[in-house]
């Protein structure tokens, strides 16, 4: 089995790999201008440049920052709110719908408002993450909650739990998994969005390097960013789904 | 029917507590204009004719973008669906991808296509694709053996196969990624015309954003929101009528 897997990887490795080496040969050999694609070779080479002059860390981290901050908003708001849906069902039912609407609508069309209402900074790109993030992190957690078993709490009460254990003991465990998955849904759309209003406003992390690399036709540094961006991206849903199955395998 | 007065009790209060900064001068005055105020300018939007060639170019630009992903998001997923090693080898990239956001690459289409349509129908393809390709993969895959072994021996044709078995068991998955695919096809492409455009509905959120004409954006913006709640809700409908076309077939 373990061989299968491993040719898997490697056929998904050398495609890559000749994917790259492809546009790699385009280029050297001048087939395409050199305005709109150029060579992974030349853009590896300006990463290694801006990493030693700390261009590009410092975006990363601005970016990180931007992420973790609203995170760290949308969970403060977004737990509490989904153990009140719970906790008030009528009002639950309620505002689940309202939430999911607003959740199935465009609502990364809203960043001009947040643009009006915080200036162009830092401030409408965390704003912007927390409403991107909050919403499925109450939904999951409010859905959580409410589907576990009644049979449980029942169990709970026979065992003359008090309410505070009920929740402590019983109730938050059962719910876990789907509150996580909330947490990973959250973290995921904030860092869509961050990245996303980073690049159409050009403030803040690495979304703004391709946004300027365009503007000022520095193709080296545009593919920079997208493919930094790209990553980043990567490696955060990697790590995300191996913090999961980690969680839940022991 | 008490959840719905909340509801409707939620919207006015936060309709009222809107109005009451708008009033009272506490944001200054050009940050959130009042109710009355937006509703008018959405008024004149709509009423004088002028959104109307905008929200052409946007459902031009988001239409053939999402032909796009529909062809090659369905042909790719049953490639993937029908072939188990390409399907390993190619799907976890595919969802790592699916999961990052599609608008850094826009700057590519702006050097290709040019600044007009072209380029907000790549985005639309490329965005709507995903949903398409992962729905359509998962689709293909679960076709059930079974079902494809007695076609086989009652001696169907492939086009048989195709038609009585592959596409009514495929149906529903597949209008429920082209579902999604719309709705990210139209928010790509509307992202496209926000950054870089001279139409469309971004266009014009982004034109009264610069001119400082923020009662005219927030109308543009409550304008783009009905506009996609309505192709949201059309393609709700149509997706029941697949549905109750699926149990029939099924039957």
């Amino acid at each position: 089995m373990a061989s299968r897997r491993g040719r898997e990887t490697a056929a998904r490795w050398i495609f890559i790999a000749a994917l790259l080496a492809a546009l790699e040969g385009v280029v050297r050999l001048d087939w395409v201008d050199r305005i709109f694609v150029t060579a992974p070779s030349l853009v590896a080479a300006t990463a290694w440049e801006k990493i030693l002059s700390g261009e590009l860390p410092a975006l990363f981290v601005t970016t990180l920052f931007s992420v973790g901050a609203a995170f760290l908003l949308a969970m403060v708001v977004g737990l509490p709110a989904g153990y009140a849906l719970w906790r008030f069902p009528l009002f639950g039912r309620a505002y689940d719908e309202l939430l999911s609407a607003l959740f199935a609508s465009p609502w990364i069309l809203l960043y001009p408002i947040f643009l009006v209402i915080f200036g162009r900074g830092l401030g409408a790109i965390i704003a912007m993450g927390f409403l991107s993030g909050m919403i499925p992190i109450a939904l999951n957690t409010h859905h959580g909650l409410r589907d576990v078993n009644p049979i449980y709490l029942k169990v709970g009460t026979g065992m003359r739990l008090k309410e505070r254990q009920i929740v402590r003991h019983i109730l938050f465990p059962a719910a876990a998994p789907m509150i996580l998955s909330g947490l990973k849904l959250g973290v995921t759309y904030i860092l869509i969005s961050v990245i996303a209003v980073e690049f159409l406003v050009e403030i803040g992390g690495i979304g703004t390097l391709a946004s300027k690399g365009y503007f000022w036709f520095n193709t080296e540094e545009l593919y920079l960013g997208m493919a930094g961006a790209i990553v980043l991206s990567m490696i955060f849903i990697h790590l995300l789904g191996r913090a999961e199955s980690r969680l839940f395998t022991s | 029917m008490k959840p719905l007065l909340i509801q409707t009790v939620t919207v006015l209060v936060f309709a009222a507590v809107w109005e009451t900064v708008a009033e009272s001068g506490l944001l200054f005055a050009g940050i959130l204009p009042g109710i009355g105020e937006i509703l008018r300018a959405a008024w004149v939007l709509a009423s004088s004719g002028a959104i109307f060639p905008h929200l052409l170019v946007t459902v031009h630009e988001a239409s053939v973008g999402f032909v796009f992903a529909a062809l090659f998001g369905i042909a790719l997923g049953v490639l993937l669906g029908t072939q188990p090693f390409l399907r390993r080898v190619f799907e976890p990239p595919l969802l790592y991808f699916a999961a990052t956001p599609k608008i850094i690459l826009y700057p590519i289409f702006l050097m290709l296509l040019g600044a007009k349509l072209e380029s907000k129908m790549a985005m639309a393809a490329v965005s709507g694709f995903f949903p398409i390709v992962v729905n359509t993969t998962i689709a293909s895959a679960g076709v059930n053996r079974v079902f494809l072994k007695v076609a086989r021996s009652v001696g169907a044709s492939r086009l048989q196969i195709f038609t009585r078995v592959y596409f009514p068991s495929m149906l529903l998955p597949v209008a429920g990624g082209a579902r999604l695919g719309i709705g990210v096809s139209l928010v790509a492409a509307i992202l496209g015309e926000l950054k870089v455009s001279n139409a469309g509905l971004g266009f014009i959120i982004m034109q009264s954003f610069n001119h400082f004409r923020i009662p005219e954006m927030y109308a543009g913006i409550l304008l783009t929101f009905l506009f996609a709640a309505a192709v949201n809700v059309a393609m709700t409908l149509l997706l029941m009528r697949c549905r109750s076309f699926a149990h029939e077939s099924a039957r």
